[in-house]
């Protein structure tokens, strides 16, 4: 055994690195032999024996760091009393053994974590690192294990410490902390010192305390690139700064020093002492803090003071645009805002604490003067001051905020100066700032807000002078009235602060300010406050602002255009209705009235342009309502009225101004396709039966109907128009209802529909009806669906290809192909294959190359019928409930044709356009991420397409090629000597209307100028001087793109500037 | 702190917001034609995009008031119809048959005036503030004036008035002459730029005149690639 153990030790002394495999494998298996006693400790040093006591250097370290690795290692308590014992003797001897210090410490910091270290041999080892010990000449590394002991006597032993060795434990860390300078370990002496400071008495050490950690205030350290320990400079600034605010004892040198520190011109520094000097605050007690708040208050006051304060009129934004700032210099003043702040805190009771009282008022006496008059330009400083100390806690508000707010008004009622309007204006935004304070303690922190809150008493004046600024004042006072909108904003959101008459009063002056008021700018922020309003507000909004809009609305706006004293068109008014639409009882309440409004115009004959709107404007309402809303009761109530009113005039009525009108459909259905998703799935059954009651088989009277039909409606017969609705049913409802008829024969019916002619958008609704009804209600494995649509599939192409049929009977077959593919490629459907591999076949086909791409390219294209809708599913997933749709059929159908393309492109050798048409009309309709894993596929394409004579290709190239250069740069880099040429040949085209394909131009030249520098400095002066005549363009946004694009390549190569 | 403050340390900014824009006026003529109208277009639009009939693209002159399919009865129409499919790629610059494209041509033609003037000039920055010469009202929509003969083979002539700071600005003629070269820059040729400060406005007012518009003189200046740079620096704002 004992040769097993030789030849361990062995293989550790000839091992050259501790940390080779040789090494730890051989301490593993002594440990592990210690452990389960197979090796006795005794032994285990006799073994060593002679190593230990070697005259070489090299070998005494060694056997030294064998044991104490091997200590290191070895379970906590596994060594008994008596063997620590001796460890510890053996240990101190070898403290003067200068080579021997690193394997030294480790094993002492080994031992003092110990369960059988007695506490009684602490003493030794502290006496002997204070004494024997000297940091100076030593390794960084082994600096550390000193560190490291002490760190680890306090974690196993503090309490004996605290009581028996407070003085030597202190002096011993002083000792060991002298001169460090390694970031690594001055870490763990920032760690150690606060720890001291937290556990131990050191009243008597506090000046070498605090010096110890000052000495090395302000720490410019920057980490180095690989660094080791991964330290950054702000762990070690906030580890010091920890250090410096433990006790209120360091008080008196850590203010002084720190405050002399504010003088530094270095933004970094001053930073840094700010930040030190908040945190000493926060922590040191309020007797302290008293002591030194003169001195705190007159060298803090003037970082404020003196700056510039930027313009905003809320306190939170301007704390967010300095810290954001780049500028070091501006985050100083946040951060001094915080100081105040930390100061105002330390008044937390205001039964014992006169001193902090006095100062507090103090501070409101020195800032009096600024603050009395608004247009001083200390003036907002001050008020920012006041406002951070009044929100630090809810007794300096108490003490304070009546005081200022008599300071603030002072120029209302003084008789000898004039209460100009920049006065207003400057006070108004003052007031903002205090309202800010009581924003923070009660609506954010969440107090209680008692009815005699000392700023209530101020209530009355700044409600008054809220009005006075809208209704008073000129309306070319944008500033000044868009501040006070503002603050209505502001006060509306304050905790328990308005009450319901004065809430009411002031939407009634925004509503005013709405109406009269035609500055654009005024005009949005009333309209934005007014939006905000509505969303907790809604009552107020529905009982004083709606009303007067709606009686702007004409009951016939025939005559409308004559009124020039009316400057509020019915455009905007609904506009403005449907922006502050945000309560689902507003929303409820305006789209009756609304329907009524538009029932009485179309009685009265009103414009049909005024109609459509006023149908376009409830279908907008209708969509501001979130998806937390239900729409049952729209569904049971809204829809029936709505639709008999529709009926009656579209189908019914044809001297009505919307009769057969296809957008007053389209508007309707919007409002239908936005309440039935919403509604229950529950209901989508009873909706879908009822609709084709009354659509398809002719039921007069129904739920779905508030009045009955003077006749039958039947959109397979006569009305096709409604087909548009029809549509807009179909796609919305859930896709497992069940279909009220025979999918199967429904298509029939669709496919004679589609043999009548009819006008654009009832053949359009028809087809998009029939690509629903199959993508939702023929199942893929049903033999028959299929069977049905292989049949139709036959008859179909047959048609395409026979001679014998006229081209307008292959042209509705083949957009009947073209939809039904999109319906099966939705849903991912096998058939669907056949269907594309039958279009793509066709491109070849002379007769139709010219079609096919458009069929592709609707494969594709975002259908509104085909608009995906989701609720929640299983797994709290949401899920399409309205159609059969896979997630990357986009992606996939891309994937599948473009090498088809490709391939096809070259054999022609590129002088078939078809291919390049259909890649360019496809490519409208998939996302950048799909184009980017092809992008070197398809620019060979891209670049010969630029040469194809037609603008609606070339532009969607380059919509390609812009990504491209952006993207992937170096594919691009290559084709520069072409590609510039190519493009500036383009922008010189100018008999041509191709504003678009000029815009997308430049925008490519401007993304090229991002290359590296030699790629595009070759073309500078080509470019330049090209661009010159695209200057004269009669498009002023392409003159204005070829200015930017011009400039960008004349400062080419210049540094930028931010 | 006090050392480094520009001489003119005060002057009076306009909020970027109230400068005279194009982008107003424009959205309120949006506005009066309502966003109904938008909406139409976008449903025609759509309609075309998923119809194989005619495919020829909506633009935003076409009227819709008489939307019917066209009768496909021969394979005549169809062919005309298919042919004009193979026209949208080529939308030539004939006439078309409605009679409302004759003014949607007025309003394609977007003469230079004086506020897209304003709009390259007012962003350039001015050299001692961080503030825009918009903001600082050194130039005015008002005092630009343009005389844009349609004959785009003769001269038209644009005369600007500055307004400096102050009546002592030194950088007065460096301002005259950023604005210069960025005119220069942004203009066809057919432009003659002539930029005076207003009368009154500073101590050696003929002086500047004189220099900044001397041909010589600004090309030499354009030579001079400090100066170069720091009028480079002046239109980093100009987006």
């Amino acid at each position: 055994m004992s040769l097993d153990v030789k030849s361990m030790i062995n293989q550790y002394m000839v091992a050259t690195d501790p940390n080779s495999s040789e090494a730890t494998s051989s301490v593993k298996t002594l440990v592990h032999q210690i452990e389960n006693k197979q090796l006795s400790l005794l032994n285990f040093i006799k073994l060593l024996g002679d190593y230990l006591t070697d005259d070489s250097n090299t070998i005494r370290p060694k056997s030294l760091s064998l044991l104490s690795s091997t200590l290191d290692s070895i379970e906590f308590d596994k060594l008994q009393a008596k063997e620590v014992d001796v460890l510890v003797s053996f240990y101190s001897s070898k403290m003067e053994d200068p080579q021997c210090t690193m394997e030294t410490l480790k094993g002492i910091n080994a031992l003092v974590s110990m369960k059988m270290f007695r506490p009684s041999s602490l003493k030794v080892i502290l006496n002997d690192l204070k004494e024997k010990y000297e940091s100076r000449g030593q390794l960084a590394s082994t600096r550390y294990f000193a560190f490291l002991i002490l760190q680890s006597i306090m974690e196993a032993k503090l309490e004996y410490c605290q009581t028996n060795l407070n003085d030597l434990f202190v002096e011993t860390f002083l000792h060991v902390a002298k001169n460090e300078k390694d970031p690594k370990n001055l870490m763990i002496s920032f760690k150690l010192n606060k720890a001291i400071s937290d556990n131990f008495n050191v009243d008597k050490f506090s000046e070498d305390m605090f010096d110890s950690v000052y000495c090395y205030f302000p720490i410019s350290f920057r980490a180095p690139e690989n660094d080791p320990y991964k330290i950054t400079g702000d762990q070690l600034k906030q580890a010091l700064r920890d250090c410096l605010s433990a006790k209120s004892i360091y008080a008196k040198d850590s203010i002084p020093n720190l405050i002399e520190k504010l003088a530094s011109t270095s933004p970094t520094v001053k930073l840094d002492v700010l930040k030190s000097l908040n945190q000493c605050i926060e922590n040191y007690d309020t007797k302290t803090i008293e002591e030194y708040w003169i001195s705190l208050w007159n060298s803090l006051k003037f970082e404020i003071l003196h700056k510039e304060i930027a313009s905003a009129e809320d306190l939170a934004a301007l704390i967010k645009y300095y810290e954001e700032g780049d500028n070091e210099s501006e985050r100083v003043i946040p951060i001094t805002w915080n100081i105040f702040q930390s100061m105002s805190n330390k008044y937390t009771d205001p039964k014992e604490q006169e001193g902090v009282r006095d100062y507090l008022i103090l501070i409101v006496d020195e800032l009096s003067k600024y603050l009395k008059d608004s247009e001083d330009t200390k003036s907002r400083q001050s008020a920012v001051i006041m406002a951070s100390i009044c929100s630090a806690n809810v007794n300096s508000f108490n003490l304070l905020i009546a005081k200022v707010m008599k300071l603030l008004i002072t120029p209302i009622n003084d008789p000898e100066q004039a209460f100009t309007i920049k006065k207003q204006r400057m006070l108004l935004s003052n007031i903002s700032f205090m309202l800010d304070a009581y924003y923070k303690l009660f609506n954010t922190d969440g107090l209680f807000v008692e009815h005699n809150n000392p700023i209530f008493e101020y209530k009355d004046i700044i409600l008054t002078m809220v009005n006075q600024s809208l209704l008073a004042t000129s309306n070319v006072e944008v500033t000044l009235r868009c501040l006070a909108i503002k603050i209505i904003g502001k006060l509306f959101t304050l905790k328990s602060f308005l009450t319901a008459e004065e809430r009411q009063l002031l939407v009634q002056t925004l509503s005013e300010v709405l109406l009269e008021d035609d500055n654009v700018n005024t005009f949005k922020q009333a309209l934005s406050s007014l939006n905000s309003i509505s969303k907790d507000h809604p009552s107020i909004v529905l009982q004083y602002t709606i009303p007067k809009l709606l009686t702007l609305l004409p009951d016939n706006d025939l005559n409308q255009a004559e009124d020039l004293n009316k400057h509020i068109t019915n455009e905007k008014v609904f506009d403005i209705l449907s922006s502050i639409s945000e309560n689902i009882l507003i929303i409820n309440s305006l789209i009756i009235r609304l329907l009524n409004k538009l029932s009485t115009v179309l009685q009265s004959n009103g414009s049909q342009r005024y109609a459509r709107e006023l149908l376009l404007t409830i279908s907008n309402i209708l969509n501001k309502l979130n998806h937390k809303e239900s729409t049952n009761d729209n569904l049971r109530k809204f829809v029936p009225r709505l639709l008999s009113l529709i009926f009656e005039n579209v189908i019914f009525n044809e001297s009505s101004v919307i009769y057969e009108d296809p957008i007053a459909l389209e508007f309707t259905a919007r409002s239908l396709k936005k309440i039935i998703t919403e509604a229950d799935l529950s209901l989508h059954q009873d909706t879908l039966d009822n609709f084709y009651k009354v659509l398809v088989s002719g039921e007069t009277t129904n739920v779905i109907l508030s009045n009955a039909l003077v006749k039958p409606i039947s959109v397979l017969k006569s009305n096709f128009i409604l087909f548009s609705l029809f549509t807009a049913i179909l796609g919305s409802v859930d896709k497992f209802v069940i279909f009220p008829t025979l999918s199967r024969d429904f298509v029939d019916s669709l496919v004679s529909v589609l043999d009548i002619e009819t006008t654009l958008s009832e053949r359009q609704a028809t087809i998009q009806t029939l690509s629903l009804v199959v993508n939702k209600w023929f199942k893929s494995d049903n033999k028959e669906d299929s069977e049905y649509l292989e049949k139709m599939f036959v008859s179909l192409s047959s048609q395409v290809e026979s001679k014998s049929t006229t081209l307008s009977q292959k042209l509705k077959s083949l957009e009947l192909i073209a939809w039904i593919n999109k319906s099966l490629l939705l849903k991912g459907d096998p058939l669907s294959d056949k269907y594309r591999s039958y279009l793509v076949s066709l491109l070849d086909n002379p007769d139709m190359s010219l079609l096919v791409p458009k069929c592709l390219a609707i494969a594709i294209a975002d259908a509104p019928c085909f608009e995906q809708f989701k609720k929640a599913g299983p797994f709290g997933k949401s899920t399409t409930f309205n159609i059969n749709v896979r997630p990357l059929y986009k992606q996939k159908f891309f994937d599948t044709l473009l090498p088809v393309l490709t391939k096809k492109f070259k054999e022609t050798n590129g002088d078939d356009k078809t291919y390049l048409t259909t890649l360019s009309l496809i490519l409208n309709h998939v996302n950048k991420e799909i184009v980017i894993p092809h992008l070197n596929e398809i620019l060979p394409l891209i670049l010969s397409s630029l040469s194809v004579n037609s603008n609606l290709t070339v532009s969607s190239s380059l919509s390609i090629l812009k990504i491209a250069i952006i993207e992937s740069p170096h594919l691009i880099e290559r084709q520069m000597n072409s590609l510039v040429p190519k493009l500036l040949e383009l922008l010189s085209i100018t008999n041509m209307d191709n504003e678009d394909v000029k815009i997308k131009s430049l925008q490519c030249l401007i993304a090229m100028s991002n290359f590296q520098l030699h790629l595009v400095v070759p073309f500078r002066t080509l470019i330049i001087n090209k661009l010159e005549s695209v200057l004269d363009d009669k498009s002023r946004s392409v003159r204005r793109l070829a200015c930017d694009c011009r400039e960008v390549y004349y400062e080419l190569g210049q540094p930028k500037a931010e | 702190m006090s050392s480094a403050d520009p001489i003119n340390a005060n002057p009076t900014v306009l909020d970027a917001s109230q400068l005279p824009t194009r982008h107003e006026s424009k959205s309120s003529t949006i506005q009066s034609q309502g966003l109904g109208k938008q909406e139409e277009l976008n449903y025609y639009n759509q309609l075309y995009e998923f119809s194989l009939f005619n495919s020829e693209l909506i633009t935003k002159q076409r009227s819709y008031d008489d939307l019917t399919l066209p009768k496909i009865e021969s394979d005549e129409t169809i062919m005309s119809i298919s042919s004009g499919f193979e026209d949208i790629t080529l939308r030539s610059q004939q006439p078309s048959q409605t009679g409302s494209n004759d003014d949607s041509n007025c309003e394609e033609q977007e003469p230079i005036d004086a506020q897209e003037i304003y709009d390259l000039i007012s962003t350039i920055s001015d050299p001692e503030h961080p503030l825009t010469l918009g903001q600082l009202a050194v130039v005015n929509l008002n005092d630009i004036e343009v005389s844009n003969n349609p004959n785009h083979s003769q001269l038209s002539e644009i005369i600007i008035y500055i307004t400096p700071t102050i009546t002592h600005c030194s950088l007065a003629t460096l301002i005259g002459l950023g604005i210069k070269v960025r005119l220069e820059r942004c203009l066809p040729k057919r432009f003659r730029v002539t930029i005076l400060l207003k009368e009154g406005s500073h101590q050696s007012e003929n002086q500047v005149n004189k220099q900044l518009n001397d041909k010589e003189r600004v090309s030499a200046a354009c030579e001079n690639d400090q100066l170069l740079k720091v009028i480079g620096h002046m239109f980093a704002t100009c987006q």
